[in-house]
């Protein structure tokens, strides 16, 4: 190749690349107002827009019509040496040597010194007038896009939370299934949803989230409803069966428990108390799921108080080292008889409990427009307390179940004041059975006569009396 | 390989020419442009049809070429009783040693550099007996041919403005001349020059710029100049574009064109341009020697539509077109400069 040859090179690439850069520009502006345009669509019919991975597939038309481009202005060689030479103003020097002709020792020189400048030559790519158009339009699509949805910023998508968390799914259904509570048509079809859902196309999609928000609440609501009622799983006498050997072992190791001499007097207090709720026949606590449930929590809480407080019951040493592995004991006993008590450790474990809900979304950040839900205190009896979405969370759109709870009912008799027309009146102690809706302006004049004392039979004239 | 001119011999052939133009110039002042392009023709050995008003010089000027170049000179009156015997020659019944033959008697188209003084004067027969010897540098008179001096020249004039008792040349004929120039007038600087160094007229004595032997060998470094094939590509599209049917032609070619320049056009342009860039000093055609050349070696090669001259639409305006309407070199993308 003549010494001229790397500079035409060099020329000829570089107008390659300026076609690229037309060509991609041009495809970059294209594109982005397209999306800009389908974005506003969508914003503006309630819709959002939520970036994701599969995005990148618009670099490839964009690259494309770079390459298209790039190679349809392409300039030949000797082409690209014809403007070297005008550019260096060799007035058909270089054109004469690219063309073969044999140079003697002047021209030849005068060529060299001229090409050692050629890099200046070189033709240079119009970012100015190629590059702010698409830019602008760039810019504007992704404003579009990355406007925050009511005022706040979108969250981070993080890749692969979705399938973590339907693995986690998966995983509870498969405990749920190895204790035989649930019955087995509704585990079918709790693990076809699930399959559904780890096929699912668009896995970050809010919609796919919703969908795996429904699966755990409904797996949560039938580990509850078969901890409630043990029969349901009905048809599955293995089951039941496994379920009287698991209590009966259970009481038994409670039994141990309490017999073992180095268990703190605390512990074994409650221990016993929960014996003594067992009775003599274990067996009927299948039938007696709240009697169940209650022991099952007692007897987590002693674990607790066993693996966590062990330094505050005054043991030290050996013994806290067997507190720890009898707390650990307990609380294996404890989650596999399905209590809530076990629940903040299980937890830990990463699988979920009855009457939770919201395991689908764990810590991981979901799409925008979905959160994950879950009760903060689902301990039966008392109101679930006020859920707070996370900050940037918008409530979503859609009605979902925040979980199921089930609320003893209030037995506490209640002292009932003095008796009118069959209603009981408590104006003390706050249990008023009824209630008057007093205007604002009325009230004092209500309380004046409430603190008189009279009976109100007395004072308000009776329906007949009305007459 | 092919080698190129070496740099002593560009300059040698530059000087050459330079000599030649210096003289010229000291004739005719103030017509330097009109000058190189006859030095060219000269060089690129081919003939020249000077067309101007009376008085501007031309007849002085195929006459200080004349002297300059120390060949035989001939001038011939065109008139329009003039024959073609009378340029070519004839033969001529001559007694020698007691026999009667005839004997070829060359007329003056015998010369290195002949003087057509006013060539559209005569008939089309005297104008077409010019046809063979500009293109084979030959004359045929009774069946036989005698071939002309070389370097043989045809430096002809002709006046625009007396169209009366005029035949104007016939295309063959004008596609034989390799320029065909328009000798310009000159500004009253040239003339107040002309008025101080000129008595009656006369142009200054000169002597011969260059001997047979340098002219040869002018002759030889034109002819080793190198046209590129990108160089020559450009010029066969030029030649192309006055093509009235040609899908690349300007607008204005295809409506004010009716015959497009023939391939000797773009010989002559090819060949006239070796000539311009060796008076550059290049030992190698550019783009800008083929866009000096090409006004005078094309315009009047084409045939204008009747339409077009009424419009006022000259050749020489349909070969600028063609000159900026078709480049030198593909242009580059838009993307970059």
């Amino acid at each position: 190749m003549h010494c001229s040859g790397p500079a035409v090179a060099a020329f000829v690439r570089r107008t390659a690349v300026g076609g690229f850069v037309q060509g991609a520009s041009a495809a970059t502006f294209g594109l982005a107002m397209l999306a800009a345009v389908a974005v506003l669509a969508i914003r503006l019919c309630g819709g959002t827009v939520v970036p994701a991975l599969w995005w990148a597939v618009l670099a490839v038309p964009i690259v494309g019509a770079g390459v298209w481009r790039a190679l349809r202005v392409r300039v030949s060689p000797a082409v690209a040496a014809c403007h070297l030479d005008r550019r260096l103003q060799l007035d058909g020097l270089l054109v004469s040597a690219w063309e073969g002709i044999e140079l003697d020792a002047g021209w030849q020189r005068l060529l060299s010194e001229r090409l050692a400048g050629a890099r200046a030559a070189l033709p240079t790519v119009q970012w100015g007038s190629l590059v702010p158009r698409a830019a602008t339009a760039s810019a504007v699509a992704a404003l579009l896009v990355l406007w925050p949805v009511n005022g706040r910023a979108l969250p981070t998508v993080v890749p692969g939370a979705f399938a973590a968390a339907v693995a986690t799914q998966q995983q509870r259904l498969q405990d749920v299934f190895s204790m035989g509570l649930v019955p087995t048509a509704m585990l079918a079809e709790l693990a076809a949803k699930l399959a559904a859902l780890a096929m699912s196309a668009l896995p970050d999609d809010p919609s796919a989230w919703r969908e795996l928000d429904s699966f755990v609440e409904q797996l949560g609501r039938e580990q509850l409803l078969a901890s409630l009622d043990p029969t349901r799983a009905g048809g599955d006498p293995a089951g039941e069966a496994g379920r009287k050997d698991a209590i009966e072992r259970g009481v038994e190791m409670l039994r141990t428990f309490v017999d073992d001499p180095q268990l703190p007097a605390m512990a074994r207090s409650l221990l016993e108390q929960a014996l003594l709720q067992v009775g003599e026949q274990p067996q009927a606590l299948l039938a007696d799921p709240q009697r169940l449930r209650q022991i099952v929590e007692q007897v987590a809480g002693v674990a607790k108080m066993l693996g966590l407080d062990a330094s505050a019951l005054g043991l030290a040493g050996a013994d806290m080292a067997r507190a720890q592995t009898m707390a650990k004991s307990l609380r294996e006993l404890a989650s596999a008889q399905g209590g809530d008590s076990a629940r903040g450790d299980a937890r830990s474990n990463g699988s979920t409990l009855p009457g939770e809900s919201g395991g689908a979304g764990s810590t991981a950040e979901r799409s925008v427009g979905h959160t994950a839900l879950r009760l903060t205190d689902p301990v039966g009896g008392r109101a679930t307390k006020d859920f707070v979405l996370p900050e940037g969370r918008p409530v979503p759109r859609e009605w979902l179940p925040v979980g199921v709870q089930a609320i003893d009912p209030q037995v506490a008799p209640t002292a009932s004041g003095p008796t009118v027309g069959g209603s009981a009146v408590g104006a003390t102690n706050g249990g008023a059975s009824w209630q008057l809706q007093v205007a604002p302006r009325h009230r004092a004049s209500v309380q004046r006569f409430f603190a008189a004392g009279q009976p109100v039979g007395e004072q308000s004239p009776g329906t007949k009396e009305r007459r | 390989m092919t080698k190129m001119l070496t740099g002593q011999e560009v300059a040698r052939g530059q000087q050459l020419m330079a000599a030649l133009q210096r003289g010229c110039n000291a004739v005719l002042l103030g017509q330097t442009d009109l000058v190189d392009l006859c030095v060219i023709a000269l060089c690129a050995r081919g003939h020249v049809l000077l067309e101007g008003l009376p008085g501007l010089g031309k007849t002085e000027l195929v006459k200080a070429l004349g002297r300059l170049l120390g060949l035989t000179f001939r001038r011939v009156q065109f008139t329009p009783d003039l024959l073609p015997g009378d340029i070519t020659g004839g033969a001529m019944l001559q007694e020698k040693a007691g026999e009667r033959q005839f004997v070829f008697r060359p007329g003056p188209l015998f010369a290195n550099v002949v003087l057509a003084d006013e060539i559209n004067r005569s008939s089309p027969k005297t104008q077409s007996a010019l046809l063979e010897a500009m293109q084979e540098r030959s004359v045929t008179v009774l069946g036989e041919t005698h071939a002309l001096p070389l370097p043989f020249f045809v430096l002809a004039t002709q006046n625009p403005i007396e169209l009366e008792g005029t035949y104007p040349l016939p295309e063959a004929q004008l596609d034989r001349f390799l320029f065909k120039i328009d000798v310009p007038g000159v500004n009253a600087d040239v003339m107040t020059k002309i008025l101080i160094s000129r008595r009656r007229g006369e142009p200054p004595m000169q002597d011969a710029a260059l001997t047979r032997g340098e002219l040869d060998e002018l002759f030889a470094v034109v002819d080793a100049v190198f046209l590129p094939h990108a160089v020559a590509n450009y010029i066969a599209r030029l030649v192309a574009a006055t093509d009235p049917a040609g899908a690349q032609s300007p607008a204005s070619v295809r409506h004010g064109v009716r015959f497009a320049a023939s391939p000797r056009a773009a010989i002559a342009i090819g060949e006239a341009s070796r000539a311009a860039a060796l008076l550059a000093g290049r030992p190698n055609v550019d783009f800008a020697d083929v866009q000096r050349v090409t006004l005078p070696a094309l315009a009047h090669r084409l045939v204008v539509q009747h339409r077009a001259i009424v419009n006022g639409v000259q050749a020489r305006d349909l070969v600028q077109a063609v000159l900026t309407e078709v480049p030198a070199v593909a242009p580059l993308p838009e993307a970059v400069r």
